[in-house]
């Protein structure tokens, strides 16, 4: 088992992915100094953890034809927040759901990451989630300008010496 | 026109986004699960479809609140010249993941957090406040994940 030092610092290593080579993972074992096997198995250690959700691939939507995404917020009465949570999730065009707390001045508590062809079906798939829901109001966001896209690094140099 | 996916890129496709076989030797392991293919061949055709965009990443998606992280969804309100002077501020951030202009009339910059304490992220959310003169910074945190599935067959 490898220390949690370098654990940590395996971490930060694979949150950029990993390369398309013969053998992804002996680069970092070799700067960490353990063997291939080792970071293999702290792989599936921290998967069996669910420190790791999910080892796969994702791909860019825009270029699947999955070109229209929107944010879409539901204001969802507190005793049906389980059902719309519920409901929305099992629509295969939704890639996130969440329950969120609400603001006075941004009164949505039931947030859907929706994915679909054109911005019309986005529109219908929030409108379909609305009425089961009885949402007692809801917008769609649509996401005019990606100004960043980048996934969270772990342990950080910066973090290490607490910057 | 967009080069459209061989029936072999598919299979690669829809196979490594639900799951990508952990071992030393990957590409060998999801050779054999397409029927016998080379590991040359599967590491070729993923390089082609690295090179032609349709990968944004292949990796470990880490859960961040069980790495002892905290993360939030943040969202200003910002017109005018001020959109890009509030976006460079928000993005010199490390912790800010995801920033994106969005069509609401009001709120209408939002932006994903994830820092290492919870007085990190408040410090930050303060910061971008004050830096970029808003009178509100909306801080929404999970309460409840219902779904998190990003894949799309193709």
């Amino acid at each position: 088992m490898i220390t949690s030092e370098k654990l940590k610092k395996l971490i930060n290593m694979l949150s950029r992915g990993i390369e398309v080579t013969r053998s992804p993972f002996l680069k970092m074992a070799e700067t960490l100094g353990v063997s291939e096997e080792e970071v293999v198995e702290a792989v599936r250690v921290m998967m069996e953890e669910k420190k790791i959700r999910r080892f796969a691939a994702v791909l860019k939507q825009s270029k699947i034809g999955y070109s229209a995404n929107a944010m879409c917020v539901f204001n969802i009465s507190t005793e049906k927040i389980e059902f719309a949570g519920e409901f929305a999730s099992s629509l295969k065009a939704v890639s996130h759901c969440y329950e969120r707390a609400g603001t006075p001045s941004w009164n949505y508590n039931l947030y859907a990451m929706v994915h679909a062809k054109s911005k019309p079906e986005c529109e219908k798939i929030a409108e379909t989630i609305a009425a089961k829901t009885c949402a007692l109001s809801y917008k769609v966001l649509f996401s005019v300008r990606e100004l960043k896209k980048q996934n969270a690094v772990y342990f950080g140099d910066k973090e290490f010496n607490g910057v | 026109m967009e080069k459209e996916l061989n029936e072999l890129e598919k299979k690669i496709l829809n196979l490594i986004q639900k799951d990508f076989p952990v071992s030393a030797r990957p590409f060998v392991k999801i050779a054999e699960k397409l029927g016998g293919l080379s590991e040359e061949c599967v590491m070729e055709s993923l390089r082609s479809l690295n090179e032609n965009g349709y990968l944004r990443r292949l990796g470990p998606i880490f859960n961040s609140d069980r790495l002892g992280y905290v993360s939030t969804l943040a969202a200003i309100a910002v017109s005018g010249d001020e959109i890009e002077k509030a976006g460079e501020i928000i993005n010199s951030y490390m912790e800010v993941t995801h920033n994106y202009l969005r069509s609401d009339e009001k709120f209408n910059m939002w932006f994903t957090l994830t820092a290492h304490s919870g007085d990190r992220l408040l410090k930050i959310i303060d910061e971008i406040k004050e830096r970029t003169g808003v009178s509100e910074v909306l801080n929404l945190p999970v309460v409840k994940k219902f779904k998190i599935k990003v894949e799309f067959n193709v």
